[in-house]
């Protein structure tokens, strides 16, 4: 059979099961919680490996092993997003499943809202998320389309409808549950997709094997195996971003903002208990995502850069987006394009599934159950306007995919920075940070405003990335705030109080893990600073071992440091995992303030 | 003679009892023999 036949023949199996799952949810969920959040009881190997597809986009799968052709070996160092993108969830997962339960919040905004005594935060908190589905969404349909497009030859605009047909379908009828479930079929495709194309390229004898790879590798530009400098100073200009060690760093910070936007705090809220937490950040995501992507996207890209400069015919004149599909022509057999196609779809449904679906819940709560039902709506009627504000979303997304080439670069970059500043109200969440109300709501606004003008009109001011500029004004704004005497009402000051009580208690360490917690506040920074902070660029001429040149050799020493400390991280010092005690002071301890 | 290994008795269970995560030695061994599997010419 032909390569197009197994992509048709693999896609229409995929629908079916994806279709099955939606329709089996459709006939079960009848409670409004049950389909915004699963009931609170998506299982464990479904958030396991949903959570872990959700965190790597369509953009993992083509557009990184792109990049990496493009920068060389600077940019690889964004593989470590295996790491920081599941980092954010050790921080703050189990507290937000702990208050969710508790409190009975259905949204983010619930949570911000009440924790903060602000209504106005509930609004920038809607407002993230709807960029955030609209944007990021986007971003991935059109990717769909254009892989459909080489792949197939089918036109870009119907492959993008017919892929987005497919993740409207099982989302619009099945919900978040549904989207679990698909999801688990997802992170097989989208690991083993990854992993396959790696495989098809370095055995391909044009190479003459790792050997003769790696002497070609040796003898490429500089810029393509080298950090360029630890900073480049002065306020941003456009075009002058490299891949700095602070640029590393802070694009980093950028990808920390995937698990802290408000479609993961509603995809914590929705899990049966915290236990795949510490597995979903350690295992799945640091190791088998990171087994991926250190080795085989890193071939895929390296690979192509390779081959471009030994003259190869086909890889003359690629760009970044015509890496993967290049690859994938010249180097699959038939089967292998119909899988590997399937994986990048998976990557790419996988992510917009959970934000589309979160989006349209987050209007339908936060909008129009609370200011124009008045709380007042059927679970049915709740269920039916969330299916109607998902279907406008998942329109709107691809009208601005459609229409919009230019916004929609500048606003899907950016989408990720907005969910970074959402740490400034997590950590007075979670981990009972102090600034008043005011603070809060200034310093998400200023934070956002500050990516924004870090991104489009200085862009990169030091090399360092929007993301650590918003977030870092949205904390310097919010305990200025503070700084200057501004108080909470009594109201806000006891609330804060009593879930900081209650959280401290049912959420404390024991002994040992204390004992961890206190290393690891210095572990963590040291890492940062070694693997992907400004002494990354000592990487340049280290070290090196079988035959992988000095600065990949850094990358996979300090990946597989990392996987030890986010061992340490969530199982030694607790952060990510659960006990009999907790579960159960969780179930009975309920003190509801959001209705249904 | 017991007194004098109580401390290195325990010290070894302690040791074992760190083995619980067993799968974490594993995935480092694993990733060790991966890279040298490139260093050794098994990916010709």
């Amino acid at each position: 059979m032909s390569a197009t036949t197994w992509v048709y023949v693999l896609l229409g199996l995929y629908m079916i099961y994806a279709f099955y799952e939606g329709m089996k949810g459709y006939f079960k969920e009848k409670t409004a919680a049950g389909y915004a959040i699963g009931g609170r009881s998506v299982p464990f190997i479904a958030f396991l490996m949903a959570a872990t597809a959700a965190s790597f986009s369509g953009w993992t799968f083509i557009g990184h092993p792109g990049l990496i052709w493009r920068d060389g070996l600077a940019y690889a160092f964004a593989s470590f997003y295996v790491l920081t993108i599941p980092i954010t969830g050790t921080f703050f997962a189990k507290r937000q499943w702990l208050l969710g339960k508790r409190y009975g919040f259905v949204t983010p905004g619930d949570m911000y809202a009440y924790y903060f005594n602000s209504e106005a935060l509930r609004w920038l908190v809607v407002l993230t998320a709807v960029l955030y589905s609209i944007f990021y969404s986007a971003v991935q349909m059109m990717a769909a389309g254009a892989l459909f497009n080489v792949i197939t030859g089918v036109d870009f605009l119907t492959g993008a409808l017919f892929l987005a047909f497919i993740v409207w379908f099982y989302v619009v009828t099945g919900g978040m549950k549904a989207g679990a479930w698909v999801g688990v079929l997802q992170f097989v495709l989208l690991v083993g997709g990854i992993i396959a194309m790696g495989f098809y390229v370095i055995i391909q004898p044009q190479f003459n094997g790792w050997s003769g790879f790696t002497s070609v590798l040796a003898k490429l530009d500089q810029k393509f195996l080298t950090v360029p400098e630890v900073i480049t100073w002065g306020l941003g200009k456009k075009g002058a971003a490299s891949w700095t060690a602070v640029m590393i760093l802070t694009y980093m910070f950028s990808l920390m903002g995937i698990q802290s936007s408000p479609a993961f705090t509603m995809t914590f809220f929705g899990i049966k208990s915290p236990k795949p937490l510490a597995w979903q950040q350690t295992f799945m995501s640091t190791f088998v995502v990171g087994f991926a992507l250190f080795y085989f996207t890193a071939i895929q890209g390296m690979g192509a850069k390779v081959l471009e400069v030994a003259g190869v015919a086909a890889f003359q004149g690629l760009s970044d987006r015509t890496v993967v599909p290049t690859l994938m022509q010249q180097f699959l057999p038939p089967f292998m394009v119909g899988f590997v196609f399937m994986g990048a779809i998976a990557a790419i449904h996988s992510t917009a599934a959970p934000y589309i679906n979160t989006g349209g819940s987050i209007l339908l709560r936060d909008i129009y159950w609370r200011f124009i039902r008045k709380q007042e709506a059927s679970d049915s009627e709740q269920i039916w306007v969330n299916r109607i504000l998902t279907t406008v979303l998942t329109i709107a997304a691809l009208y601005v995919g459609i229409n919009s080439k230019a916004a929609l670069v500048i606003l899907g970059a950016l989408a990720t920075a907005f969910g970074f500043v959402m740490y400034v109200l997590l950590v007075g969440v979670c981990w009972g940070f102090k600034f008043p109300r005011v603070g809060a709501v200034l310093g998400v606004a200023a934070g956002m405003i500050a990516v924004y003008l870090t991104y489009a009109v200085w862009p990169n001011p030091l090399s360092m990335h929007c993301a650590f500029w918003g977030t870092f004004v949205g904390l310097v704004v919010a305990y200025i705030c503070r700084g200057i005497g501004i108080k909470d009402d009594q109201e806000t000051i006891s609330r804060q109080a009593e879930i900081r009580q209650w959280l401290d208690s049912v959420d404390a360490p024991s002994e040992n893990g204390k004992k961890w917690r206190s290393a690891m506040k210095w572990i963590v920074p040291i890492w940062y600073f070694f693997a992907i902070g400004p002494a990354c660029i000592l990487g340049n001429n280290a070290f090196s071992f079988a035959g992988f040149p000095p600065l990949w050799s850094w990358q996979i020493f300090w990946w597989a440091v990392g996987i030890v400390m986010m061992w340490a991280l969530t199982f030694k010092a607790e952060l990510a995992t659960t006990n009999d005690e907790q579960l159960a002071r969780a179930e009975k301890e309920k003190m509801l303030v959001v209705k249904e | 003679m017991r007194g004098a290994l109580r401390p290195c008795m325990l010290q070894t269970r302690r040791f074992l009892m760190a083995l619980e995560d067993k799968w974490l030695i594993g995935i480092i061994a694993f990733i060790i023999l991966f890279t040298a599997s490139f260093g050794v010419g098994l990916w010709g």
